[in-house]
């Protein structure tokens, strides 16, 4: 980018607001296309496979290895303070609170946002989505609104399966190597834990970033440059535009509603 | 210097070589009946720019009802653009494209456009035939998107098409599993499936073998004689070019030079004489 300084920081700024304005049109416009007729119903069951339930083994494999280092995390800490038997609520406050909503939201971003980044962009390059407004069919409604809304309906189910995975692994470690007591464990859990603040919170976490990265996702793939290489540009920058977004909205969500 | 030209009358090859090279005359189109209209598409003093390049400097031309019309043109010279130009995928900055002597293409809304584009049928390049479905669920999705047939109704439309372009036992095959000619006659039954009465196919014999060129461009003049629909080809095929146009657009220098196929051929144009280069039958 030429220029001094200033005039790169307000064309970056410009491009930006530019950017987000087109952003939040598209989002409204996928919103139209996706809650009107005709009901879409076999191609949204076809994403909710793709993107949910294909990303079920590494969500769960994620979800369970945390939830063992979370459990000897936890535990090798707790010791010090003689308060081991609290390891069900740390396990559990930190995955249902925190890490559950986010990092399968980063996960699924990584597996299923780049995915549909890529497909969206290699539509754009062999001309799919303008086959498609040839025969007067709106991509936004046909294409864009099934991946969107299954992403936005897969995220919460993900997130719950992450933390029960990582609420299991925790008491694997909690019981088979620690040596504790898994009545203990689990009723450390259960008194710590309140279903409207901490479950509820979380799933709403979960729904927030998967409304982010379904948009992001779908927004880059939608505008990617006709070429091979615009479609990497906006499979890569889907990955850290919703990781970052991701990680912004959890603060100002914990900050805001102590969610 | 060689202007956009237009036929009046009977669209024959021979009146188009005798008066092809004259001015367009867009003021008589008012008074034309547009049920005898030979003009169905009506371009003038389209502007075009891609960022800073300069695309169409000042386009002016027609396109012949129920006529295979042929753009043709060297590479960048905006063959393509003129095409999703009639398709409304492009708007020009300036100038006019005007249907039937009636509908203005350049100042439709989305719904205007939407309902337009159901009358046209588009050939893409590559086919652009959705890589998720099947062969049948793409020539099929016009159908129902935007008919209230039955499934069985459908099959036998998709089917008539399906024999109408050759094509058989394609049903359950993907895109990927077709061959260049097979991809390109699956584009034109989608193209074809709503009986559109403008046809545009952006270059249809881009990648194919003598054998199979001579097939595509076999069917291509079949459909237009036997579905009678006006037909804009984008190509830089220039034997086939001759062989099938009834008449022809040469786009260069941001400009389009128009005429039937005896006129091109005929042509001392400097222009015309550079782009042919010698290939002219």
């Amino acid at each position: 980018m030429s220029g001094n300084p200033v005039e790169r920081l307000g064309r970056g700024t410009t491009d930006l607001v530019v950017d987000l304005g087109g952003l939040a049109r598209f989002a409204g416009r996928v919103v139209v296309a996706g809650s009107g007729r005709p009901w879409r119903l076999r191609r949204l069951l076809d994403e909710v496979f793709g993107i949910g339930v294909l990303s079920i083994s590494i969500i769960g494999l994620s979800g369970l290895v945390v939830g063992l280092v979370l459990g000897l995390q936890g535990y090798n800490t707790l010791v010090r303070f003689g308060a081991e038997n609290s390891l069900g609520a740390v396990v559990g406050l930190t995955l249902i609170r925190e890490l559950g909503p986010v990092l399968t939201a980063l996960l699924v971003a990584g597996r299923a946002g780049s995915a549909i980044a890529a497909e969206i962009g290699s539509m754009v390059v062999t001309e799919q989505l303008d086959g498609l407004r040839m025969m007067s069919v709106d991509p936004e409604d046909f294409v864009v609104a099934p991946k969107a809304m299954a992403m936005v309906i897969s995220m919460p189910l993900l997130s719950a399966l992450f933390i029960t995975l990582g609420l299991f692994g925790g008491m694997v470690v909690a019981v088979g190597i620690v040596g504790g007591d898994a009545g203990i464990y689990l009723t450390s859990l259960e008194s710590s834990v309140e279903f409207r603040e901490d479950v509820l919170g979380s799933l709403v976490k979960a729904l927030v970033f998967g409304v982010l990265v379904a948009l992001i996702a779908t927004w880059r793939g939608y505008t990617a440059e006709p070429n091979a290489a615009g479609v990497s540009a906006a499979t890569t920058s889907t990955v850290v535009a919703s990781s970052v977004s991701v990680l912004i909205f959890d603060f100002f969500i914990t900050a805001l509603w102590r969610v | 210097m060689l202007g956009p030209a237009v036929v009046r009358g009977a669209p024959s090859q021979e009146q188009e070589g005798d008066r092809g090279m004259e001015p367009t005359r867009a003021e008589g189109h008012a008074a034309l009946d547009i049920a005898r209209d030979p003009v169905h598409v009506a371009i003038r003093g389209v502007r075009f720019s891609r960022g800073n390049r300069l695309i169409f400097r000042d386009v002016s031309c027609d396109f012949l009802r129920d006529r295979i019309n042929v753009i043709l043109g060297g590479s960048g010279s905006g063959k393509t653009t003129l095409l999703r130009m009639l398709g409304c995928l492009l708007r020009p900055a300036e100038g006019s494209i005007c249907l039937d002597g009636a509908l203005e293409l350049t100042g439709l809304r989305l719904a205007e456009v939407r309902a337009y584009r159901r009358r046209v049928g588009m050939m893409f390049q590559g086919g652009a035939l959705l890589d998720s479905m099947t062969v049948y669920d793409n020539v099929a999705l016009p159908l129902r998107e935007h008919s209230k047939l039955s499934e069985a109704e459908i099959r036998r439309e998709v089917h008539e098409v399906f024999r109408s372009v050759e094509l058989k036992d394609v049903d359950g095959l993907l895109p990927a599993e077709l061959s260049g000619g097979m991809r390109k006659r699956a584009a034109l039954a989608r193209a074809l499936i709503l009986a559109p009465d403008l046809l545009l196919c952006d270059e249809p014999f881009s990648g194919l073998d003598p054998a199979t060129l001579r097939v595509v461009e076999a069917m291509l003049v079949d459909v237009s004689r036997t579905r009678g629909v006006t037909m804009v080809i984008a190509s830089h095929d220039v034997p086939s070019t001759f062989r099938m146009a009834h008449h022809m657009v040469l786009m260069v220098d941001g400009e389009a030079i128009s005429g039937g196929p005896e006129v091109f051929r005929a042509s001392r144009d400097p222009r015309v004489e550079a782009f042919f280069a010698g290939s002219r039958p």
